[in-house]
């Protein structure tokens, strides 16, 4: 197979050394390590589509992967063919008038924005990984960011993908202009992450710039407050752009980084809001989340004067990840949901279990959701430190089951979440998921084993595993 | 609040669609009908209220099954601004619940209020509101459904963010039913805001509604509802005198409502009107013959509505044209189902789609089957294989 792969993209495309395979042994998940049989790359639509087809032929099963900064282990190749898209990186159209542009999947999210941006728009989903990952892995994963409090997630934005399904056919799911009858197969696709085959395009939709943009940072002395501040402002009416919540230790973490924004490191914990739209109002809006988070405790609230400003109080927001680098080797960070009146509660239930556990947990999350993000920071190495981690992760999760919530809000299921599916459905429906895996993809060629546990399906039967050399 | 204990339900006398009318009140009651049906094979019609009886194409059916008596509110969170109701509760009653704590569910579909939630959801029908708050597609949640094996499904969750699995929530939302009944919807709500007010803006033709467009798409403007109306219709519905308008609903505080006014009364000769002509708007369909919507690019809508205009001056019964600026989409509602309709329907550009929601039966046999084919067919057959569900009937002889 490896031959007949460097035939299509030639022989620098297609990887087969395990040292050189090592390289995509994990994504953004570093708790996952699985080393692909071999990995090929290819550059146009037409090899995709050339090699996805020879894998069909030959009956092999495949993972598709953009830029490797998913946080689910999703797309992790087990002694399989890794399929790599992030050299197909072209933008195929920006249709200024009509608000939409067409990119190829490897096309870098920022890319596509810094391209919009001449045109006096923006591609709403903003994940944090936005410098990096690519809008084919947005599209599979369903990704969200901050921003996706007001302006949806990226299935909301995504109007048309052209889809390359794991047998090689092309289809067409939903419509550059206009609607489409019959079922929403797009709905379908967006998040499926790669279960369901790759897209050679995707169609997105883009927004006007918001004319004016406020942001503000409220400081707490009580996490509590701060939660029930948010709640408070989302029950008000007043929809933010971004309402985000950084607890004490993490601002402290960032505060001794080279990302420090000038937080109050006396804190237990900030909320970072952005209000956007047009000037009319707004300060109106300003002034009533102000008065919210004062009246729920905030001992300061910082309102950002300039655009330098804003983009420093951000920075210590995106970047806060990238600064727990400095207290240990290896970071797990989970992603769950709960209802928004439920995370006060929430949030004392983490720093119950994290202590329980002996383990520190920061939260970083999108509050305005509900989207919690529990980061710990540890030695992999550790065994006994690292089972401590794993533990404390898990009674996270079962927690925010229990409280009406979900397991994923924007990382996806992927490989790292499979095991509490069963926990947030029923039987009927994971076989029901996996009749419509089926649809997609009746080989199981692509990304097998993801998202859906295979013993849970009735109709599944596992396929005796491909090898590709 | 559970919506009854019965169980399958009563077989009520035959209704306008002489078919004998289901009405269970649990989701068991209509997993046992469905799987009683799955197990004879007997197709079944599946409908809300039945207050649209004539939309979508004919169906063959022995029994319908109703879910008018599966209503009432599951569940309702005011601070988490989301609602879980049975599918058979009416949209005034989701109104009126929601009402009292000051917020709104953003669907405003063409229709009488005592349609059903679950209705408006599997036909994904959305009215001028989706400028805004988009269409049923992004709303819902979550759901709960019987497919067509009779096996309850829960998709989705009641969070506002929620990408565990594959979705069956968008799958489910505008399936009109063919996948199996919808039981219980987990639904997005809105802030009511503090003013909403309605504006009538004149258009003096299809050259200067272009330009009005490009103004009133700019990023410094934003509305809730952006709706072209044909000049004949805003007359009907009380609104100027015959020239076309374009309404648009402001929604928001003080300052927001007066800025925003102040910059359309600057680039346009308008005027505020009566909220209700929404309303007014939303129900003209009632007795149409003919309920079709042309969408393409937002840039082609002036010659769009050119194009339907020119229809109307080879039609002899009345036609209303409006249109959801901001998606582009054209709706034509036509009181008589003449020949000149009939070919508009089949005969549109490249780039530009029509969905039909409503056409005399024998028309149906020209219209393809958007859940048969391809993709489709195969999603079908994967939650309902013995095409129960809201069999599409045989063309006509």
């Amino acid at each position: 197979m490896a031959s007949t792969l460097a035939g299509i993209v030639g022989e620098r495309r297609v990887l087969e050394r395990r040292s050189a395979l090592t390289a995509y042994a994990s994504d953004g998940l570093p708790g996952y390590h699985q080393v692909p049989s071999l990995a090929v790359f290819p550059g146009t639509r037409d090899e995709l589509v050339a090699v996805v087809r020879a894998l069909a032929g030959a009956g092999l099963p495949f993972v598709p992967r953009g830029a490797g900064t998913g946080l689910s282990g999703g797309a992790l190749a087990d002694g399989t063919v890794l399929l790599g898209l992030n050299r197909l990186t072209r933008i195929l159209d920006i249709d200024p008038v009509n608000r939409i542009a067409t990119v190829e999947p490897g096309v870098v999210n920022s890319a596509l924005q810094k391209a919009a941006a001449v045109h006096g728009l923006h591609y709403a989903p903003d994940p944090s990984s936005q410098s990096a990952c690519t809008i084919g892995g947005n599209v599979a994963e369903n990704a969200g960011g901050p921003h996706c409090l007001k302006y949806g997630v990226t299935l909301n934005h995504t109007v048309a993908c052209t889809v390359l399904l794991p047998d090689g056919e092309i289809v067409t799911l939903g419509s550059r202009h206009g609607e489409t009858a019959g079922y929403d197969l797009l709905g379908a696709f967006v998040g499926s992450e790669g279960c369901f085959g790759v897209a050679l395009d995707c169609t997105v939709r883009l927004l006007p710039d918001p004319p004016r943009v406020r942001t503000l940072l409220a400081d707490f002395s009580q996490l509590h407050d701060a939660a029930l501040a948010t709640s408070a402002i989302i029950a008000s009416g007043i929809l933010p752009a971004a309402l985000e919540m950084m607890d004490g230790a993490a601002v402290r973490l960032v505060e001794a980084s080279v990302y420090a924004a000038g937080y109050p490191t006396d804190c237990d914990a900030v909320l970072l809001v952005d209000l956007d739209g047009v000037a009319d109002g707004l300060e109106d809006d300003v002034a009533a989340v102000d008065a919210i988070c004062r009246a729920h405790g905030a001992r300061h609230v910082r309102i950002a004067t300039d655009g330098a400003e804003r983009t420093l109080l951000w920075q210590g927001r995106k970047k806060a990840f990238g600064a727990m680098g400095r207290a240990a080797p290896h970071l797990v960070l989970q992603d769950a949901v709960v209802p928004r009146t439920r995370l006060p509660d929430m949030l004392q239930q983490i720093a119950g279990i994290g202590a329980r556990h002996g383990v520190a947990v920061w939260n970083i999350f999108h509050a305005g959701d509900g989207n919690l993000h529990p980061s710990v920071s540890y030695d992999a190495g550790n065994p006994g430190e690292a089972a401590r981690v794993h533990a404390c992760m898990t009674e996270i999760m079962q927690a925010c089951i229990a409280a009406g919530g979900t397991i994923t809000g924007e990382h996806g299921v992927g490989l790292d979440k499979i095991d509490y599916m069963p926990a947030l459905f029923d039987g009927d429906t994971l076989a029901a998921m996996c009749r419509l895996r089926d649809v997609f993809d009746p080989a199981h060629l692509s990304n097998r084993g993801k998202v859906v546990p295979v013993h849970t399906c009735r109709e599944w039967h596992q396929a005796p595993a491909g090898r590709a050399t | 609040m559970a919506p009854g204990a019965g169980g399958a339900g009563n077989v009520m006398a035959p209704d306008a669609v002489s078919t004998p009318l289901l009405l269970p009140d649990t989701t068991a009651g209509v997993r046992e009908i469905v799987g009683g049906a799955f197990a004879a094979r007997e197709p079944l019609r599946i409908q809300g209220a039945g207050t649209w009886r004539q939309a979508g194409p004919p169906v063959c059916s022995l029994r319908t099954l109703s879910l008018a008596g599966l209503a009432g509110i599951i569940e309702y969170v005011p601070g988490d601004l989301t609602l879980t109701a049975w599918s058979g509760t009416t949209l005034a009653e989701l109104s009126h619940a929601t009402a009292a704590h000051g917020q709104w569910l953003g669907l405003d579909p063409a229709g009488a209020r005592h349609g059903t939630i679950g209705a408006t959801i599997a036909t994904a029908s959305a009215g001028p509101l989706a400028h805004a708050f988009g269409t049923p597609r992004d709303l819902v949640l979550g759901l709960e459904c019987v497919t067509g094996y009779g096996e309850v499904v829960h998709a989705g969750g009641r969070v506002v963010k929620n990408v565990a699995g594959f979705d069956l929530v968008r799958l489910n939302t505008g399936a009109w039913g063919t996948l199996g009944p919808v039981t219980a919807l987990t639904l997005r709500l809105r802030a009511v805001p503090v003013h909403d007010v309605t504006l009538a803006i004149r258009v003096d033709g299809e050259a200067h509604l272009a330009t009005l467009l490009a103004i009133l798409r700019a990023p410094t403007m934003s509305f809730l509802a952006m709706e072209w109306v044909d000049g004949d219709t805003a007359r009907r519905l009380g609104v100027g005198d015959g020239t076309d308008i374009v309404l648009v609903r402001l929604g928001g505080n003080d300052a927001f409502v007066r800025g925003q006014r102040a910059a359309i009364e600057n680039a346009a000769s308008c005027a505020p009107t009566d909220p209700a002509v929404w309303a007014a708007l939303a129900t003209r369909d009632a007795l149409a013959a003919v309920v079709a919507r042309f969408s393409g690019p937002v840039s082609g809508l002036p010659s769009r509505i050119g194009m339907l205009r020119a229809l109307r001056s080879r039609c002899q019964g009345s036609i209303v044209l409006h249109a959801t600026v901001g998606r582009g989409i054209v709706r034509l509602i036509a009181d008589e189902a003449e020949a000149p309709v009939r070919d508009v329907l089949s005969a549109t550009a490249a780039d530009e789609r029509v969905i039909v929601e409503r056409q005399p039966d024998a028309w149906w046999d020209d219209a393809p089957d958007a859940f048969a084919t391809g993709l489709a067919g195969r999603v079908r057959a994967a939650f309902d294989p013995a095409h129960i569900c809201n069999r599409r009937q045989a063309a006509h002889a």
